[in-house]
């Protein structure tokens, strides 16, 4: 059996034309599934039996000559803390495990499935969404596959090593402070983080409810922009803020006006991924590089407010039983949980200004690039990195460049960058709030030059 | 910030402000738990030092 790369696009239109059957493409997806992934440890739940009777609605649609959706027969799976209709929503914890099964899919899951698409199963990640490596002491690391001895990212590991590994062309992950973006990049696929309050998160398990996104992770822009058009806005955002994407692909980009970040987005970093962004800055005929102020200050309000807010949400097991927690989470939480209110009070207030700020950015530009990680995958259990003669705690500087840009809510996607190693790097294109049409045709310009683009993990290559 | 900031006096905070919320923390956890608070502070000195602080604090956040 090989693997299909496939897109989601190109699925769904081989389906919708009578060309493939939704039954096949499912079956063929669970059999790659139960063959490969002990490799990478993506999946922690397989719905086999929901998957092919979805599947074969699909095809009575179709055979009945009904409209079977823009994502008909394409296989998807979503990181645990999606509520699934049946399924116990784990968010990565050993503590949920006792909790009720969900009695409805979460708001974005019901809208990929309407659409057509086919839910394959769910997938592992960082306990409570709390980490960037997906190194889950109940459930297992998940394996990057360009190298299994490192990590896929996270806190949405298993959401980006299901694609990359060509196990789905699909899936749906969270981002809080980079949960999106870090495994996309680490695992060479797009990523998008949509602005804050665009995205519906009924029926998510909340990490940080100022800060969560809910967003898409795929091998091709295309399919991002059929995912986006697709997911529920929130009710308090409504779909007055939706500007469909896909119809903004292809337009180029004459009269675009974008810069490269420069000063704390250069700094600290390994060349390769300053010189990646520059790549990308360069192809978008980047005029100038700007400095985003207070970025350090951004990261300190956010390390606060995630901890707190996290914290709350869990202070009720962290009384009865923290030692179910994993280890890195709990102390973390139990941390936050002691700060006085009064710097969370702060942080929020410093998160205003800072917003302020960078917003103002946006007067003179339409897209900023930046580096997403300051690092290629660390190996699984690396404990630290050195970079410029300083060392830092690996798993949180992996997050040094997306941090600053999703407490604000800014959309962003981020682009895989082929570079001379054999890990994945991935660039950050960042706008205002409510412009994710316009990043995504960014991103669509840049793929179709070749500057970035999915390529399959070398041993995984037809 | 009202907690001292040496390691001794942090690890005597978490032990302390732990039992009086109801956290069973145990004595191998103390730490790191005192650690990652220690971060925290640190994180909010730097937002004191920045004079970011004077604005209304936004806890239902609107981009």
């Amino acid at each position: 059996m090989t693997i299909s790369w496939d897109d989601a696009s190109a699925i769904a239109a081989a389906v919708r034309a009578g060309r493939s059957r939704a039954a096949s493409i499912v079956d063929d997806t669970l059999a790659r599934i139960a063959r490969d992934d002990g490799r990478y440890n993506a999946f922690t739940h397989v719905l086999a039996d929901q998957a092919r009777k979805d599947a074969a609605r699909v095809d009575g649609e179709i055979a009945a000559g009904r409209e079977p959706g823009p994502l008909a027969g394409v296989p998807f799976a979503v990181k645990n803390l999606f509520d699934v209709a049946g399924l116990t929503t784990l968010a990565g914890s050993k503590i949920n495990r006792d909790n009720p099964p969900a009695r409805a899919d979460a708001a974005v899951v019901q809208a990929l499935r309407a659409g057509g698409a086919v839910l394959v199963g769910t997938l592992n990640m960082d306990e409570y969404a709390y980490g960037f490596t997906t190194e889950n002491t109940h459930y297992g690391p998940t394996r990057n596959p360009y190298d299994l001895a490192r990590s896929a990212g996270g806190s949405s590991g298993g959401s980006a090593a299901a694609v990359a590994a060509g196990l789905v062309p699909l899936s749906l992950g969270t981002d809080t402070g980079g949960s999106i973006r870090v495994p996309a990049a680490l695992c060479g696929l797009f990523g998008l983080k949509p602005t804050f309050g665009r995205v519906s998160r009924v029926g998510t398990t909340l990490f940080s409810a100022t800060v969560d996104h809910v967003g898409p992770l795929a091998r091709s822009v295309r399919d991002l922009a059929l995912v986006y058009d697709l997911l529920p806005p929130a009710d308090a955002v409504g779909p007055a803020h939706h500007t469909p994407a896909l119809p903004a692909l292809g337009k180029g980009i004459a009269g675009l006006r974008v810069a490269l970040a420069g000063g704390y987005f250069q700094e600290f970093a390994e060349p390769d991924a300053v010189a990646a962004a520059r790549r990308v800055a360069e192809a978008l005929g980047a005029r100038s590089e700007v400095t985003v102020p207070h970025a350090t200050a951004a990261r300190a309000a956010a390390t606060i407010i995630t901890g707190v807010e996290g914290s709350s949400l869990h202070l009720a097991s962290l009384r009865k039983r923290p030692a179910d927690f994993d280890p890195m989470t709990r102390d973390r939480f139990i941390a936050a949980a002691l700060l006085p209110g009064a710097a969370y009070l702060r942080a929020q207030a410093a998160r205003r200004m800072y917003r302020d700020t960078v917003c103002a950015l946006f007067a003179d530009i339409d897209v900023l690039v930046a580096p997403t990680t300051p690092t290629a995958a660390p190996l699984i259990g690396q404990e630290a990195v050195s970079i410029s003669g300083t060392t830092f705690p690996s798993r949180a500087h992996l997050a040094r460049f997306t941090i600053p840009f999703s407490i604000i809510g800014l959309p962003v996607i981020s682009v895989p960058v082929s570079t001379p190693g054999p890990l994945p790097r991935g660039v950050q294109l960042v706008a205002a709030p409510f412009r994710e049409s316009l990043l995504l045709q960014a991103a669509a310009f840049l793929e179709s030059k070749k500057v970035v683009g999915f390529t399959p993990p070398a041993k995984l290559s037809p | 910030m009202p907690l001292p900031p040496d390691a001794a006096s942090v690890e005597q905070y978490v032990q302390e402000a732990a039992k009086a919320l109801g956290i069973p923390v145990d004595p191998a956890w103390r730490p790191s738990v005192a650690e990652h608070l220690r971060r925290l502070l640190e994180a909010s000195d730097v937002l004191e030092q920045t004079g970011l602080c004077d604005a209304e604090p936004v806890i239902r956040f609107d981009p």
